[in-house]
C-alpha cells in the first residue's frame, strides 16, 4: 500500500528482527542436545556457558518482539512522523544486533554491563515509538 | 490519516499495550534473589514471592501479545466497524492493566483469572471482527 511507503526502513525493521529471531532459535536449539538440555528446557544460568548465552539470546528476541511490533506498527497507523519512525525502528533493529553480539561473545558482565547499556538503547527507541504513536494517535 | 482518524482508540491500545509490556518487563528484574532461581534461572513458583509474581506477569503479557496484535492489526486492516475495533481493544487494555495490577500486588487468584477471561474475551471479539469484516 502506497500509504505506507513512507514508512519503509521501519517495515523492514520489523521484518528484519523476526528473520533475526528466526536464526537465532536454530542455533541455541541445536547446543543444546549436548549439554543434555531436552528440547524446549532451558539450560542453567551460567554466563560462562555459551549454550545458556544463545539461549537466553533467543528468550530475549522473544520477550522484546510483541512489544516492538506493537509499538512500532501502532506509529505507522497513527501516521506518526515517518522519519521519526524509521530512525527509532532502525536504531532499536542495530540495537538488538550489537545486543546479539555482545550477549553469544560474552563481552562484559552479565548485568549492567555493554549488553544492558545497548538494551537499554532499544527499550528507549521502544519507548519513543509509543509516546509518538499516542501523540499521532489523539 | 484515515486509518488513525477511524481506528485512533484501537491503535493508541496497541502502543499502550507495547508500553505497559516494556513497563512489565522493567518490572520483573526487581527482587531478583539467587536462592530463589530454579536451575533454568527463572523465579522459582512461589506466588509469596513478589519477584515470582512480576516475572509471571510480564510472561503472561509476552504470551498475549501476539494474540493481541494479531487480531486488532486484522480488525484494522480489514476495515471491522471502528466502534467496537476501537472499544474491544480498549477495553482488553483496561483489563490487562487491573490484570497487571492484581498479578504483582497480590495473590488473588480468581480476580487475576477474570481479568485474563476478560482480556481473552475481547481478543476473540476482535478476531471474529475481523472475520466478519472480510466475509461477511
Amino acid at each position: 500500500m502506497d500509504q505506507f511507503a513512507a514508512y519503509s526502513h521501519a517495515i523492514v525493521a520489523l521484518a528484519a528482527f523476526a528473520l533475526l529471531g528466526l536464526a537465532i532459535n536454530p542455533i541455541g536449539a541445536a547446543m543444546k542436545p549436548a549439554q543434555g538440555v531436552t528440547a524446549g528446557a532451558l539450560p542453567p544460568p551460567d554466563y560462562g556457558n555459551s549454550t545458556y548465552r544463545w539461549s537466553r539470546a533467543y528468550q530475549n528476541a522473544a520477550e522484546m518482539a510483541g512489544l516492538f511490533a506493537a509499538v512500532t506498527l501502532a506509529a505507522i497507523l497513527a501516521g506518526a512522523d515517518p522519519f521519526w519512525t524509521n530512525l527509532f525502528a532502525s536504531v532499536f533493529f542495530l540495537s538488538r544486533i550489537l545486543v546479539l553480539v555482545v550477549h553469544v561473545a560474552g563481552i562484559g558482565k552479565e548485568n549492567l554491563g555493554a549488553r544492558t547499556l545497548i538494551f537499554v538503547v532499544g527499550w528507549l527507541c521502544c519507548l519513543a515509538l509509543g509516546v509518538m504513536a499516542l501523540l499521532a494517535a489523539f | 490519516m484515515p486509518l488513525a482518524e477511524s481506528y485512533g482508540h484501537a491503535i493508541a491500545a496497541l502502543a499502550l499495550w507495547g508500553l505497559l509490556v516494556v513497563l512489565l518487563g522493567n518490572l520483573s528484574t526487581l527482587g531478583r534473589e539467587e536462592a530463589n532461581r530454579a536451575p533454568c534461572g527463572k523465579p522459582k513458583r512461589n506466588y509469596a514471592d513478589p519477584w515470582y509474581r512480576r516475572e509471571r506477569a510480564f510472561a503472561n503479557a509476552i504470551e498475549t501479545s501476539p494474540g493481541f496484535l494479531a487480531t486488532a492489526l486484522a480488525a484494522i486492516l480489514a476495515g471491522a466497524p471502528p466502534f467496537w475495533v476501537n472499544l474491544f481493544a480498549a477495553l482488553f487494555l483496561v483489563a490487562r492493566v487491573a490484570m497487571a495490577g492484581v498479578h504483582i500486588y497480590t495473590q488473588n487468584q480468581p480476580w487475576r483469572s477474570a481479568f485474563f477471561g476478560f482480556g481473552w474475551l475481547f481478543i476473540i471479539l476482535l478476531g471474529l471482527l475481523a472475520l466478519g469484516a472480510i466475509f461477511f
